[in-house]
């Protein structure tokens, strides 16, 4: 340890969806088949719902096909060498964006990370936020 | 996979081995779950030990149930640059338990690295059973 004093503060939930929205990369959580997974994705925020695109295929979207499943979302960050950043988890329902031109628009602001797989957009409605920021002490 | 332009980065698969070394390169990561019939995680802070993972974890209420009743974790850890999209993440699929030797769970506290505010009373070790990930460079850039 170098003694240095770090400390956890919460963040609101305003606080936590500002954060959000300052960044692209977050982290996907997911039921499949009764057991967790998480990817790596790309979201941006629009009109309150966390919007995703992935190359996950089979995996969330036959978890999040047809019916409205509970995710959770995760993105943060923190600095490896230092440990101070934040992180964002959002708990919530995501549903599949069918709409064609919906779908359009986002894949138009959306860049998924891992190019050249066929991809789905999916919308998550936060129910419930929270944030944590890892600050130096005073 | 689409043919890419000479400046565009290049995805590439990981390996078992190299998803464990990656994850030797970073002292966290997040931990997944189903808390209460609902998807959950949790940052962490971990070690490789060998080929095993040790995760340092905080003795709560969900924490206790997935102690409990979970013996298959699922762990992701990342190292991704937001500006050049370059970066990696590996996610592990592995079979848990808590370390419960006091001399070898003092040994796992020690290699532990936790994040500011972090409380780890409690040491799970994974072994891995399936390990995948991403490696996106620059193309050009050294394997």
């Amino acid at each position: 340890m170098n003694g240095q004093e770090r400390l956890i503060k919460p963040l609101s939930e305003a606080e936590s969806l500002e954060r959000l929205a300052g960044v692209s990369l977050g982290r996907l959580v997911f039921t499949y088949q009764a057991l967790p997974d998480i990817r790596p994705v790309n979201h941006v925020l629009d009109d309150g719902h966390v919007i995703v695109r992935s190359h996950v295929g089979a995996a969330a979207v036959s978890a999040v096909a047809g019916l409205v499943t509970v995710v959770a979302y995760e993105a943060d960050d923190i600095d490896h060498e230092t440990h101070l950043g934040w992180s964002v988890i959002v708990r919530g329902t995501a549903e599949l964006v069918r709409d064609p031109l919906q779908v359009e628009r986002y894949r138009g602001l959306l860049r998924p990370w891992v190019s050249g797989h066929m991809d789905h957009v999916i919308r998550i409605k936060p129910e419930i936020v929270t944030g944590i920021e890892l600050v130096p002490g005073a | 996979m689409s043919p890419q332009s000479p400046a565009s980065p290049v995805s590439r698969e990981l390996s078992r081995d190299e998803g464990l070394r990656f994850l030797g390169n970073v002292s966290f990561g997040r931990i997944v779950f189903i808390s209460r019939a609902m998807p959950a995680l949790r940052l962490v802070s971990h070690a490789m030990d060998d080929d095993a993972l040790l995760v340092g974890l905080p003795y709560d209420s969900a924490i206790a149930s997935l102690l409990s009743q979970v013996t298959r974790v699922v762990y992701e850890a990342d190292l991704m640059d937001a500006a050049t999209r370059l970066g990696w993440s590996v996610v592990l699929t592995g079979r848990a338990g808590l370390v419960e030797d006091p001399r070898e769970l003092m040994r796992a506290r020690r290699s532990l690295r936790p994040l500011p505010g972090e409380r780890i009373d409690v040491v799970m070790r994974i072994r891995p059973e399936l390990v995948t990930g991403f490696d996106i460079r620059a193309a050009g850039a050294p394997g």
